[in-house]
């Protein structure tokens, strides 16, 4: 049995939005603005669906987030206004391929297909009342492999609707997923993942090998 | 036939374009094309391709990719036929891309190149600005270039791909207030449409609606507020669109 994800539309990613990461890459040039990704329809899927492990590939890497659903639109919203946008909060898991740079979209690597488990249901924002303080964690197979709070983000949360509503209108159901923690962890078919935001919400997917 | 989508008193209809410019919906009624705002073509996943031919690519300096360089656009960012485009306040580098865009007619998983093209459902034109002020070297061109509000017109509509017979021999051209700034030809792309369809379906599946940008030709430029830009695809036809200042605050 796996559960639909919540109603959603555009699912914006933040990558190198945890500070440890960003100090242990050490770019000459750091990023000046939020470090966006698109994760389109064919890789969101639901609590408890299937993530197919593409063939010929070695490993892939979930990546546990906070994710914001925005509750109204808006655009040019400044960062003191900005949770007024947000209904609530779900959780979002990143699985990816290594990334062996942060140049180019990351398309092949970000977006095969259900590569976006989103759920399992978005609970109001006045479930959390800090969503910078909410501990993230990854499970394999029941074991704690991977753990992050939302208090290392380096673009909070109205940061982040603020420089994204400068450029693009979000609307009602529009996903923005926080920030991954760093420390990535390989998983195989046969696996299962659970991500959690610790005391409000858990989203566990089986990988299973991909069908030919 | 030529399929598109307008508004019309505040109602969207799916339409055709007759041989004589006329607008019939699916109940048969004519719309008088000034009557209509065109809104893009049905859409799903927006993908396009950087650096996809070799003259393009050296006049920004790049050596051209060995990989399709696959980027994914916002749907927000889309705008129809003779569109209002936003120029973002303060940048001084908004380039037009006139190019030739794939409409996916089927699920497409894992495809060879010698079955690609049988899923393809038709052609329609995109004017893929960037704004080039807004580059940095993360995910780059990144969402802020590519996927701004009001600033990727598509369209006017979708043209059958059984009408086009070979959509490699196309000419582009770009035209700002009547002058013509940009030409080239859909022969030149580095990854022509079959290589760009077994590329993507080789890592993801797409849908019906779906689409890909297949890339600009040399002859870029920059455009201001007030220009009028018209993206011309031989056989496809002719996409225009109007630049003008943004408010700072649009909402």
């Amino acid at each position: 049995m796996s559960i639909p994800p919540p109603p959603h539309g555009t699912v914006i990613c933040v990558a190198l939005n945890f500070r440890a990461q960003l100090e242990e890459l050490r770019f000459d040039v750091p990023p000046r603005t939020p470090v966006l990704f698109l994760k389109p329809e064919n890789c969101i899927t639901g609590h408890l669906s299937p993530v197919p492990h593409p063939a010929g590939v070695e490993a892939i890497q979930p990546g546990p987030a906070l994710a914001v659903v925005i509750g109204k639109t808006g655009r040019s919203v400044c960062a003191e206004d900005a949770l007024s946008l947000v209904k609530g909060y779900t959780l979002f898991n990143d699985f990816s391929l290594p990334e062996e740079s942060f140049f180019r979209p990351p398309v092949r690597t970000k977006c095969f297909d259900s590569s976006g488990p989103l759920g399992p249901f978005t609970i109001g924002r006045e479930n959390v009342p800090d969503p910078h303080d909410v501990t993230l964690q990854c499970r394999v197979n029941g074991e704690l492999r991977q753990e992050g709070s939302t208090r290392e983000l380096v673009w909070r949360i109205p940061e982040l609707i603020e420089a994204i509503t400068s450029f693009m209108t979000l609307r009602e159901d529009d996903v923005i997923a926080t920030g991954f923690p760093p420390g990535r962890v390989d998983v195989r078919a046969g696996d299962t993942v659970t991500i959690s935001a610790v005391g409000l919400l858990e989203l566990t997917n089986p990988v299973v090998a991909e069908a030919p | 036939m030529k399929r598109a989508r307008v508004r019309s008193e505040g109602v969207e209809h799916d339409v055709t374009v007759e041989s004589d410019g006329s607008l019939r919906t699916r109940e048969g009624r004519n719309l008088p094309e000034e009557s209509v705002t065109w809104l893009p073509p049905r859409h799903g996943t927006i993908l396009a391709v950087g650096l996809n031919y070799r003259d393009h690519a050296s006049e920004l300096d790049f050596k051209a990719p060995e990989d399709p360089l696959l980027f994914l656009k916002a749907p927000a960012t889309l705008t129809g036929h003779k569109g209002l485009c936003a120029y973002p306040e303060g940048a001084a580098h908004v380039h037009y891309e006139g190019e030739l865009v794939v409409v996916i007619g089927r699920p497409a998983r894992k495809l060879d190149r010698a079955e690609a093209l049988r899923y393809v459902s038709g052609y329609t034109i995109a004017n893929d600005y960037a704004v080039r002020d807004y580059l940095e070297n993360f995910y780059r061109p990144n969402l802020r270039v590519k996927s701004r509000d009001y600033l990727t017109p598509l369209g006017p509509w979708i043209v059958d791909a059984a009408e086009i017979e070979d959509p490699h021999s196309l000419s582009i051209r770009t035209y700002v207030n009547g002058e013509l700034r940009q030409e080239g030809s859909t022969r030149d792309m580095l990854f022509d449409i079959p290589a760009l369809l077994a590329h993507v379906t080789s890592f993801m599946t797409l849908k019906p609606h779906d689409m890909i940008l297949t890339g600009t030709p040399k002859g870029i430029s920059r455009v201001v507020p007030g220009d009028e830009v018209v993206v011309e695809v031989e056989r496809i036809g002719r996409l225009a669109s109007r630049m003008v200042s943004e408010s700072p605050r649009a909402d």
